[in-house]
């Protein structure tokens, strides 16, 4: 029966790339709905569920990803989820929104990368997280955000990308309040769903925009439009502005980029997800989904250069000055996400996407590494660790392949996506971006392997009611995910080589002509020259302290504040909040009831004038009995005289 | 499934309900509560067993009107230019008002609505104790004149049913409730009444100046009003409906009643007043003056704008729990007139869906908001936190009401704000920038209430709260199974509000 239904349509029909890509996104849903339902009182099974669930859909999104590159085509499964016929301007026409998966290359290797970080983050968190008392709900919306992410890397239509969008920024939320007992991880949890609101309500309008000139929303029927002239250069400006504006709230770039730090006050395993492949990395999908768009537009391509080059060297600096471990690292991200905006700047979406991939592996590995090394360490303070060299070897080698990575040093997969990037940056883009990238991959470079030799060379601080001799590795459960991630992270560069014939470059742009890279020297030295340098002056300063940290920090005090305090942004902003907004909230409910003091005081004297005389009572509020009193009789009398009226007159 | 509906419509079985034979499923839906109220009138109330009985009853009323207005909303199809359900008898002959009921895809989700949160808030008043029979008369009562005005096709019902349901829930407040609950109902009823008024003022002008004397709805949007009689009645409306919906600077009643009155009063008012004041807006200035409406459209829409960004920011600076919610509201209400000053379908289409998605969050919200100030004594976030502690089903039945509040897709209200978006951008593109600015405020408003009331440390003194009990979680539950659903699929009350709206258009000639 089934082969005979299955045959009828033939093999590509049924098992076509957006029919699995529809088995991927659920899986994580149905464990959702499955744990909810059924087993939320048993933490061990209903991690479990979510693991194995997940596992599903990263099965199938190898599959996809498979099908893809044997035969890459463009296929799109869209559904409705309102329709109906309106009668505007006098023309019927349709008002549509449409649920829609598209399988491209874009979709698999996103795809890919989304489910295989959510599993792995999953198994690291069945150990780290095992004696928290929110143990369940975590793995119901880690399954949830990854069916949320899922949904925004495979939506064809603007539609669909919002409604998951805004599901991940949800997630979010309840991910880093995951220890909602914790004032600063609540603070955390609202700062980053607000200040990504801001972004997502940038583009909504940019939607509304779109919508209102094109009268569309799907991505592939959009590409050609952009360009047809229905909307002049500063309108598409404008349109791609409001869509970066989202990217920008999203992956965290400057100036929306405050509560990426902050959000490492959630469970490290989240701070590994969305800063590997979940929020943190939408904008930069966003950008390259909607590409078609800013092509048009030099001038959005511009911003988007200069929002991600400012974005990776400011993010690079406050890296610098920052003595939280895993605040550097979600510094780093941003540094990261800001480099791959500057690709997308130099029209290099292929070698964004490349960068997408590498920078999932070597930072959920960096990030997984830490998390083991703070709860070691009972601290996160980059100061109160040092010489865990030779305490924790296995952790120091994972560290130091994730960070060489993460750097780009050659041949690690960071090597390959930088060079991709620089590539592009000496083919399209202009002096500004170009020393911008150089200025931004310098600062990382020193920034990681400051991190790198702050904890693990010299000599361990010692701390009261702490015994740094026994410090020992974590439990194998714990140091295996990151493992697995430093392996990929060494290995992942392959899928760039140009000598593949579907290196991912060229896969994922298979529609934008003329996007493949080769290796060249200026490139090369473009990507590892400026990083070997910061990654030197990291191991002078902070490796062989050749000059003492101490008095680096007290010749640099002048920058060394600022940069601490990320420049005061954060402070400014909530300066602004706590000096402009609030203040104006409560002068508004102040004169809410100064108005209703007014109108009640007015509402006497209109019964008083009416004749409605009533005993004077120690409440204001009983004279509106006389307001109260004239106007029913008033009405009762208009209608008694109507009625009355009538009758004479018929 | 295609050929299941194919089959559907060709069946004789509600194909065209009401157009041919007589129908009494409106007056069913209306008349049952009071029928179940004249019983109470009979039932003793002095022991806790025969106050259970007395609650049964009342909860077997609310249900049997709400499964009416379920069958009248599957019985219910595409209607063009002619109301479904149709009723109508003489009632006052000499002036032509006449017992006339029918409903539209306009008016069919808000008596959904409101027979829905009508059975929620006898639900929600479980634990009233003190004169139970006056209380449950009196909301039953209610429910009759509430969903008499979304049911009502003549005007002279309309109002009389509306100054009922306004008489009922003044008691309501004034008898059950806070401290100051005696100001709150007197400030609720000067508004309201006041807005009453006004709309009977409106009614009368257009009985008169009607080409013959009737006050059929119908009828009258035939006619046309222009000029200087059109705007003056358009304003008139416009007043009495704003007052009605918590127009900002006459929206603190509002916060007043809601703060003061008891939990389940406090849902309706939010919930279901406001309502009728969006549902006059639409039906009344919209429908009866579209000329007159689309001339001044710019000044509406202000109006409109006001009320999201004060409502976003009076919700930031409110440290009581409740005022917060109902400040939210009068943001979303602004919402609405703003679709209404668009005069476009698709916005309209949003908002009449906003509503309907509004009433539950509204309830679910209210509902936990109360349940905290019932068991920790007070509502001011100044004095609370932490409460996720004690009240772990409290608190997730509060973080998903917010999160639909605020639009988070899957929850209906996220449909709906969008739908309203989009339609209005193309009339009012700077507006709905506002708009979603204003949104932005509401969104911090609650993100911060939720912080407040449920995360951080737990205070002392609350070391001993309850969490919320079975009954609260039930009906809270059940009101968001059905955001989620209608969220998943909107089609399930789209298309009949779209065809109201169309002919709602159409017939104002648009």
């Amino acid at each position: 029966m089934l082969t005979a239904l299955l045959a009828a349509r033939g093999p590509l029909d049924t098992w076509s790339p957006t029919f699995i890509e529809l088995l991927a996104l659920f899986a994580p849903l149905v464990a959702f709905i499955v744990i909810l339902t059924f087993t939320i009182d048993a933490r061990r099974v209903s991690a479990w569920i979510a693991i194995v669930f997940t596992a599903a859909a990263l099965v199938a999104a190898v599959l996809v990803l498979a099908i893809e590159l044997v035969h890459p085509l463009h296929l799109e499964r869209n559904s409705t989820y309102l329709t109906f016929f309106t009668n505007e301007a006098g023309a019927a026409s349709q008002f549509k929104l449409e649920w829609g998966l598209v399988a491209d290359g874009l979709a698999a290797v996103m795809l890919v990368v989304v489910t295989a970080i959510s599993l792995i983050v999953q198994l690291y968190a069945r150990e780290s997280m095992r004696g928290d008392s929110g143990y369940v709900r975590f793995f119901v919306i880690t399954a949830f955000l990854t069916f949320a992410m899922e949904g925004v890397v495979l939506a064809d239509n603007y539609f669909a990308l919002l409604f998951f969008w805004l599901l991940v920024s949800a997630c979010s939320y309840l991910l880093i309040g995951h220890w909602w007992q914790r004032p600063a991880a609540a603070s955390a949890a609202r700062k980053a769903f607000l200040v990504t609101l801001i972004g997502d309500a940038g583009l909504l309008i940019g939607i509304l925009y779109v919508y209102f000139r094109f009268n569309e929303l799907n991505f592939q029927a959009l590409a050609p439009q952009y360009a047809g002239g229905k909307v002049g250069a500063t309108g598409l400006f404008i349109m791609g502005g409001l869509v970066l504006l989202g990217a920008v709230g999203k992956s965290a770039q400057f100036p929306l980029h405050v509560w990426l730090p902050d959000s490492t006050e959630g469970p490290p395993p989240t701070a590994a997800f969305l800063q590997a492949a979940g929020t943190a990395v939408a904008g930069g999908y966003l950008v390259a989904r909607t590409f078609s768009l800013f092509q048009v537009s030099p001038r959005a391509l511009l911003a988007v250069g200069l929002v991600g080059g400012g974005t990776a060297v400011l993010a690079g600096l406050w890296a610098l000055a920052e003595r939280s471990l895993p605040r550097v690292i979600a510094y780093l991200t941003m540094s990261q996400m800001g480099l791959v905006f500057l690709a997308l700047a130099a029209r290099g979406v292929g070698a964004a996407v490349f960068q997408l991939v590498t920078h999932a592996f070597f930072t959920a590995c960096v990030i997984l590494v830490a998390a083991n090394l703070v709860s070691v360490m009972r601290t996160d303070s980059l100061f109160e660790m040092g010489g865990l060299w030779r305490r924790l070897p296995l952790s120091a080698w994972t560290m130091l392949i994730g960070a060489a990575a993460l750097v780009g040093i050659p041949p690690l997969s960071g090597f390959w996506s930088q060079t991709a990037i620089a590539a592009r940056l000496i083919q399209n883009g202009n002096a500004v971006l170009i020393s911008l990238a150089m200025v931004a991959l310098f600062l990382s470079g020193l920034a990681a392997f400051r991190l790198y030799f702050l904890v693990f060379s010299g000599e361990t601080v010692r701390r009261r009611r702490f015994e740094i001799d026994r410090i020992r590795e974590p439990r194998s459960q714990l140091t295996t995910p990151p493992m697995v991630l430093a392996a990929v992270a060494i290995v992942a560069g392959v899928i760039g080589l140009p000598q593949i014939r579907r290196n991912v470059v060229s896969f994922v742009t298979l529609l934008v002509p003329g996007s493949a890279f080769s290796i060249t020297v200026p490139a090369v030295a473009l990507a590892t020259l400026p990083v070997l340098a910061g990654v030197v002056v990291a191991w002078l300063i902070y490796g062989q302290r050749l000059v003492p940290a101490s008095m680096l920090a007290r010749r640099l005090t002048p920058v060394y504040g600022p940069l601490r305090h990320a420049f005061f942004l954060d402070f400014a902003y909530r300066q602004s909040i706590r000096r402009g907004l609030v203040p104006l909230a409560r002068a508004a409910n102040r004169a809410e009831r100064w108005v209703d003091h007014v109108l009640e005081r007015g509402g006497a004297m209109a019964g008083t004038l009416g004749g409605l005389r009533v005993a004077p009572g120690p409440r204001v509020q009983q004279s509106w009995l006389g307001l109260l009193a004239g106007l029913v009789a008033m009405a009762a009398l208009a209608m008694v005289a109507a009625a009355g009226w009538i009758k004479v007159k018929g | 499934m295609n050929q299941l509906a194919a089959l559907a419509q060709t069946a004789p079985i509600g194909s065209t309900p009401g157009g041919e034979f007589p129908t009494l499923l409106l007056s069913s839906i209306l008349w049952v509560p009071t029928i179940a109220a004249v019983a109470i009138l009979f039932f003793p109330a002095r022991t806790d067993v025969e106050r259970d009985r007395i609650k049964t009853v009342a909860v077997s009323g609310a249900s049997l009107a709400l499964a009416l207005a379920v069958v009248m909303w599957y019985g219910f199809r595409e209607q063009f230019t002619q109301f479904a359900y149709d009723e109508s008898h003489p009632w006052i002959k000499a002036v032509g008002a006449a017992y006339h009921l029918g409903v539209d895809g306009v008016s069919m989700p808000l008596v959904l609505l409101a027979t829905l949160l009508f059975l929620v808030a006898v639900l929600a008043s479980w634990r009233v104790r003190e004169r139970l029979k006056e209380y449950m008369v009196l909301l039953l009562l209610t429910q009759t004149a509430i969903t008499g005005v979304f049911a009502a096709l003549d005007y002279l019902l309309l109002v009389a049913f509306w100054a009922m349901a306004l008489i009922g829930l003044t008691l309501l407040i004034a008898g059950w409730g806070g401290r100051r609950r005696v100001p709150a109902a007197w400030r609720f009823f000067g508004f309201t009444m006041g807005a009453w008024a006004l709309l009977v003022l409106a009614v009368l002008i257009m009985h008169f100046k009607a080409t013959a004397p009737t006050f059929d709805i119908g009828t009258l949007h035939d006619q046309v009003f222009r000029g200087t009689i059109g705007g003056l009645l358009l304003w008139l409306t416009v007043a009495a409906f704003g007052i009605t919906l918590a127009a900002v600077p006459l929206h603190g009643w509002l916060l007043d009643t809601v703060s003061e009155a008891g939990t389940p009063v406090a849902i309706l008012v939010a919930g279901l007043v406001v309502k009728l004041g969006a549902y006059g807006l639409v039906r009344v200035s919209l429908g009866q003056f579209p000329e007159p409406l689309h001339r001044v459209n710019t000044a509406i829409m202000v109006i409109g704008l006001v009320s999201v960004l004060w409502g976003g920011l009076s919700a930031l600076g409110q440290d009581n729990a409740k005022r917060l919610v109902a400040a939210l509201t009068v943001s979303q209400m602004g919402l609405v007139v703003l679709a209404v000053s668009s005069g476009r379908q698709v916005a309209l289409d949003g908002a009449l869906l906003l509503l309907f998605a509004h009433g539950l969050i509204v309830a679910v919200l209210l509902g936990v908001v109360g349940l905290v100030a019932e068991r920790t004594g007070t509502a001011s976030l100044a004095g609370l936190g932490g409460l996720a502690a004690r009240m772990p089903r409290g608190a997730v039945l509060g973080v998903v009401g917010a999160l639909a509040a605020l639009g988070v897709p899957g929850f209906v209200g996220f449909t709906g704000q969008l739908m309203l978006l989009v339609g209005s951008y193309p009339s009012h593109r700077t507006g709905t920038m506002v708009a979603v600015l204003g949104l932005l405020l509401g969104a911090a408003a609650l993100l911060t209430m939720l912080q407040r009331l449920f995360f951080g440390s737990l205070a002392e003194s609350h070391a001993k709260v309850r969490d919320a009990g079975t009954l609260e979680v039930g009906y809270a539950s059940g009101l968001v199974f059905l955001l989620v659903l209608l969220g998943l699929l909107p089609a399930l009350l789209i298309d009949n509000i779209n065809s109201g709206v169309l002919s709602l258009l159409i017939r104002a000639g648009a």
